[in-house]
Formats: C-alpha cells, structure tokens, sequence
C-alpha cells in the first residue's frame, strides 16, 4: 500500500512538473531563472555600478565622488575633447589625425591634436581590424583544407589540433611568445644567420610582437567557425560554376566563398573583439609605442586611480564592440 | 557522313584499382536523346564526367564536335550539366543563377563572347556582364522553361520542379553542343517526374540540342530515348533505339534489366525447319541467331505470351498450370509452371468481365517464336 501511494505521489509530481514546463511562462522562469541570476548578480549589477561611475568624479584621493553637483558627462568630454576646444574641433581634429595617420604626406590638416585617449582608441582598432585581416588571410585557407581537402578521417584530429593551444594557460602561450622573440631566443639566434640580421636582435616589446600574439591566441576564433561554414557547402556548386565557364578561381569567388561568408563574419567580430579590447598581450608583449585601450583602461583603475575616466573608457570600448556586432549583423551573419 | 557531336574512343576510367569505364566506344549523333542507362555502379555517372571534364580518362580520348578535348578542363568545354542536386547557387537570385554563364563568358551587349584580356577577367570578377543582351537572353530562357518573370525570386523560394527547370535553363542558356543531364528527375515525385519527361523530350526536340542523359529509371529512358546505350559493369552492353533495346535485347543482362522478362537457357541448334532451345528435354522454337553459342538463353517477355484458347497451335505451346495471380487493374499478371517445374510470367488483358483466372487452374500458354529473342550471353 506504501508503495502505491508512492507511485501515486511521484505521478501528481510529474504531471506538474509537465505542466510547470509546458506553461510557456513558467517554463520560461524555470529555464532561465539560474542563468539570469548568474549574469545578473555578477555581470549586469557589477556592469550597471561601472556605468553609474563613468558619470562621476575622481576626488582628491583617488575615491569616486557620486554626489549629485558631482555627476556629469566630463569624463567622457575629457575622452574625447581636448580641453579647451568645442565637439566640432575635436571631431574635426580626430578626423584630420585619421587622414593624416593614414596618407602619408598630409601632415597639417588640423593644428589641434585629438586626445591621447582618442588615439589609443583608433590605434586598438587598427590592432583589432590588423590582427582579424591575418586571422583571416591565414586561417581560411587553413579551414578550407581542413573542411573540404583533408580527407574525413583526419577533419576531426586537425580540428583537435587547432583547439590544443587551449589546453595550455594564456599566460603560459604569451610567456612562451616571449621566450621565442627576446633576444638569443632560438628563433632569433636562428635568423641571426641571415646577413642582415643584427646580432642580439630582438623583436619584443613591438608592435609587431603585440600582433602576433593577438594573431597567435585568437586565430581558431577565426578557423572555427569558417571551417564549419566550408564543411556544409556543397561542392557541387563549384562543379556548376566551373561547367558555366567559371575557372577554378572565379568559381571560389563566386560561389565557394559567399557560401562560406557567415563563417568569415562570425569569425571575424570574435576575433577583432577580444583584439580590439585586449589587455594582457600589449601588456606583455608590447613596449611603450604599443599599448592599447585595454592598457589605458587598467590603469586608470591601478596606478593612476581615476575609476570614472577608466569606466567612461570602457564603455566607450563597448560602444565600438557593439558598433562591430551591428556592422556584422548588416552583413548578414547570425550569432551563434 | 553522319555528323556526331560526342565521339568516346576507348575511354577507360579506373579509380586506384577499380575500373569504373571500361573501353567504351560511343557515338552521339548531333541533335540525338541519348540515354545511359544503368544499375547504380554501372559507371554511367562517370562517363558523363569524362564528357563534361570533371573526370580525365585513364585510357582513350574524349571528342565534342570532332575536336580532342581528352584534357581540356571543363570551364573551357561546349558542354553544360543538369546536375542530380540542381546545384543551383543559393545566394543568387532566379535571375543572377541563370545569367552566370553568359557573364563567365564575357557576354557583352552585342552578344559577342570573350575571355581574353585583363578587362575582361576583371569584369567576370564583378559579374558585371548584367546588360541587355544577357538580361534578355536570361528573359528568353525563364520562358522556354515556361518560369517567366521569376528573374527576381530567391532560389530557396522555388519548389523542386521550378529548381529543376531553372537548372535547365542556366545550363541551356550558353547554347551548349552537348547538354548533359545526371539523373535530374530523381527528387521529383511520379506525377511530376513523367511531366517533365515529356517536357524534356520536346525541349530537346525543339531546340535540337544533343542531350545524354543519365538514368537507372528504365521507363525513363524508354520513354524519352532516341537512343539508349545500356551500361553494365562500365562497358556499353548495347546501343540502339528503345524498340531494339526491348525487342530485342543483345545480352541477357539487357533482356533482364529492362523491363520484365522470362529467361530460359539450354542447348541451342540449328536445323532446316529453325532454331531451337532445348531445356530439360523440352523443346523451344526460336528465331535463328547466327552469333548464339551452344549454350544460349531466350527471352520472352510475359506480355508476348498468350494464355487461354488463343494460345493453341502458336509455335511454342504448353499447358501449365497457375500457381500465382497478381491482379494490376488493367492486366492480370500470372506465374505459370509447366509441368517439368518451368515457369513462365505471363501479362493477360482483362478484356471481359469474369475472364480472371484462378490459382491452380490448368490453362493453355503459347508464343511465337519470333516474339522471343535469342541472347548471345
């Protein structure tokens, strides 16, 4: 009898643990509810305070005055207005310092200089679109082999092999990005051989070295999702194109690669947003000519103690990472 | 002199150790249906590659339009491919799939075609072929597969019979001399597939373009065949129209693949009154083939046999008895043994009411003997 009346019990529960599911708004709060708690105590709350902050005030000790005289846009006037200019000369002079760092030969267009923050802003970016430019132009072919070239029986082992650096520290990978750059390192002992290599040459503490460690750390991003893009094309689309008429490159281009495009767009804001944002890699591998947002930002909440201009900072670093998921959704991709 | 537009001399193809063509010798004459038409396996596929260049015979030489084009790569081949997928690119429009191959050829405003020079490598990269004379050319073809005004559509928009036409007319559109088609019909349902095959036939007529398709469907090919090469194994078993195919089959793999048959082996010989087949003790009348060996077979199909009172004094008459009946509506289809365990499929119209006939009933069976065929292996 016992048992009967367990049965029993156990179905009442069941039928309403069923009803609690199919009702789509419990059903939503039971799926959700421990996700949203997640996020909610530990990313929104913590983001929400950050944003608060932006809009406050660094007193004379490095605290945050959030009192009302105190709460205003001046961070963000101080990030991108140089004082004593109006919005229009500064946008003016960021545009000037844009052409100007991008033509060479035109150097005077503006007299004034946009902020340092401006600048660092720009150069994260051209970090960012550099380092998803090479994740690209290495990558793809590299998923292409894997998705359509390497036979089937080795797809599986290559894209391990491209997800092996993960089992390794980040911090141990750029440590060991140093130990192969730095001077009599064995890669640079080795080039040493070439006639035009100085000797004890070094190529740490470079733009260069900020680049390859972006490149280094986020390039499966990019032969991720591209390779798994390329493995769903169907290649008898480029039958069809090359019976068209089309040769082996024009049928790529027309066809192969539009098939693979959600790939390269995917990939690409996965890699230009850690790139863009990153801290830890100019940090290690960077000298002085070549430290990013990311670094501003960090010190701003270190050594120079000035958390609202390093909130205002970050969100402005945000903005620009939405900008980029926006652009990429126009292009046509879908997260996820 | 008869004017061919495929000519296969010798052509093998062998995959590592597995020869999936076989010396094959064709010949397509311009403006010809040609079937191939084979089990899966048959290396039928793979012939039509070695046509359109995705394949490079092994052995042998491959002409279109009497010039070698053995190792011309298939961009730079008169030939286009209906593939079985439709292989229609999903990020074009109607409009853009059918134009591709008129912009890959340089198609410009006065229709002239040119692939040389940078400028014109440059405008294939763009596709910037788009003007009038292709746009009308695109019109044109929507409407010959009788799909007009979809130019703008997206292909995922269509359903499998509009894919398949469109498929067909962004291979037609760059007046290919050999258009060869991989099984196109397979995805459609039956209704569907037996309207296309007559509409394929009275393209191919009217455009009078050199077609070879490739299929397994037998009906398929007798339905729409000028000619039919039989494949089996990767070598042509025979060639001929479709009557010659089903009337009289060379082989005996031709005589069992298409359609159905009754097959009987036994000695053959040869005398002053005939030809005769003769299989435990029982003599069969056939006609005379002068290449069939001492041992030989003969087909008879089941619906050149007659049963009942009719049957009686043909050349080769039995009685039997039914030891099967599958009723087809219009037609009986009768299993028959002979009395030395022999059996026989015969077809039986149902012209009478009542006239169906029963299990286990004795009945009179009977064929002339020119309605069979002797087989030569």
């Amino acid at each position: 009898m016992g048992r009967d009346s367990n049965d029993r019990a156990s179905g009442l529960d069941a039928q309403l643990v069923r009803r609690i599911r199919r009702n789509q708004w419990t059903g939503a709060i039971v799926n959700l509810a421990p996700s949203a708690f997640w996020l909610g105590v530990f990313f929104l709350a913590p983001l929400a305070v950050m944003f608060f902050f932006s809009f406050g005030e660094r007193g004379a000790f490095g605290e945050v005055l959030l009192a009302v005289e105190n709460l205003g846009l001046q961070q963000y006037r101080r990030f991108f207005i140089p004082e004593d200019t109006s919005i229009l000369v500064a946008l003016w002079a960021t545009v000037a310092w844009l052409i100007e760092t991008a033509v060479p030969g035109i150097e005077t267009l503006s007299a004034t200089q946009p902020t340092p923050y401006v600048r660092l802003l720009f150069k994260s970016i051209g970090y960012g679109v550099l380092a998803t430019v090479v994740s690209f132009a290495v990558g793809y072919p590299m998923a292409y082999y894997i998705g359509h070239i390497a036979p089937e029986r080795y797809q599986n082992l290559l894209i391990v092999l491209v997800i092996l650096p993960f089992w390794a520290s980040f911090l141990v990978r750029i440590y060991a990005i140093q130990l192969l750059l730095s001077a009599n390192s064995v890669l640079m002992s080795a080039l040493a051989v070439l006639p035009f290599v100085e000797q004890g040459a070094s190529l740490m503490y470079s733009q260069f070295a900020v680049l390859l460690g972006l490149v280094y750390i986020w390039i499966p991003f990019m032969i991720l999702p591209v390779y798994s893009s390329i493995e769903e094309i169907d290649f008898t689309l480029q039958e069809a194109a090359m019976d068209l008429g089309a040769d082996r490159f024009e049928a790529f281009y027309h066809v192969i690669f539009p098939q693979s495009k959600p790939g390269v767009m995917a990939g690409s804001v996965l890699v230009f947003i850690p790139s863009a944002g990153a801290y830890v890699i100019p940090e290690l591998l960077g000298g002085t000519d070549s430290q990013m947002i990311g670094n501003f930002i960090a010190s701003q909440f270190g050594s120079a103690g000035n958390w609202p201009l390093g909130a205002a900072g970050a969100f402005v670093l945000m903005g620009v990472m939405l900008l980029s998921i926006a652009a990429y959704q126009r292009g046509g991709g879908e997260l996820g | 002199m008869t004017d061919y537009d495929v000519r296969l001399e010798g052509v093998t193809k062998r995959f590592d150790d597995v020869v999936a063509v076989d010396d094959v010798d064709l010949r397509v004459e311009s403006g010809k249906f040609l079937t191939l038409l084979g089990p899966s396996g048959c290396g039928k596929t793979t012939l039509l590659r070695c046509i359109d260049g995705f394949e490079t015979p092994t052995e042998g030489a491959v002409y279109i339009k009497d010039e070698d084009v053995t190792n011309v790569p298939p961009f730079e081949r008169n030939t286009s491919m209906v593939f079985q997928s439709y292989a229609l690119f999903p990020h074009m429009t109607v409009g853009e799939n059918v134009a591709f191959g008129l912009q890959m050829q340089g198609v410009d405003d006065s229709g002239e075609t040119g692939r040389g020079g940078v400028g014109q490598a440059v405008k294939r990269l763009v596709r910037r072929g788009s003007n009038e004379e292709i746009e009308s050319r695109v019109e044109e073809m929507l409407e010959l597969v009788e799909l007009p005004g979809t130019k703008d559509r997206q292909i995922s928009e269509l359903s499998g019979g509009q894919q398949q036409r469109i498929a067909l007319a962004r291979a037609l559109i760059t007046e290919p001399a050999v258009l060869l088609l991989d099984e196109p019909l397979g995805a459609l349902d039956l209704k569907l597939r037996q309207n296309m095959q007559v509409e394929l036939k009275n393209l191919q007529e009217e455009l009078n373009t050199t077609f070879i398709y490739v299929t397994h469907d037998q009906e398929e090919a007798l339905t729409m065949s000028d000619q039919i090469a039989v494949l089996n194994d990767g070598h042509v078993e025979q060639l001929g129209t479709a009557t010659e195919i089903y009337e009289e089959p060379a082989t005996e793999f031709v005589a069992d693949f298409i359609g159905e048959t009754n097959l009987v082996r036994g000695d053959y010989s040869e005398t002053d009154e005939g030809a005769t087949i003769t299989r435990n003790g029982r003599t069969y009348l056939v006609p005379a083939n002068p290449e069939a060996r001492a041992t030989a077979g003969f087909a008879v199909r089941p619906e050149k046999i007659r049963i009942g009172d009719e049957a009686a004094g043909l050349d080769n008459s039995f009685r039997a008895t039914i030891i099967d009946e599958i009723y087809k509506g219009n037609l009986g289809k009768f299993v028959v043994e002979l009395d030395d365990g022999e059996r026989f499929t015969v077809d039986m119209q149902i012209r009478d009411q009542g006239s169906y006939l029963q299990m286990g009933e004795t009945v009179q069976i009977g064929w002339a003997a020119e309605n069979s065929v002797v087989l030569t292996e």
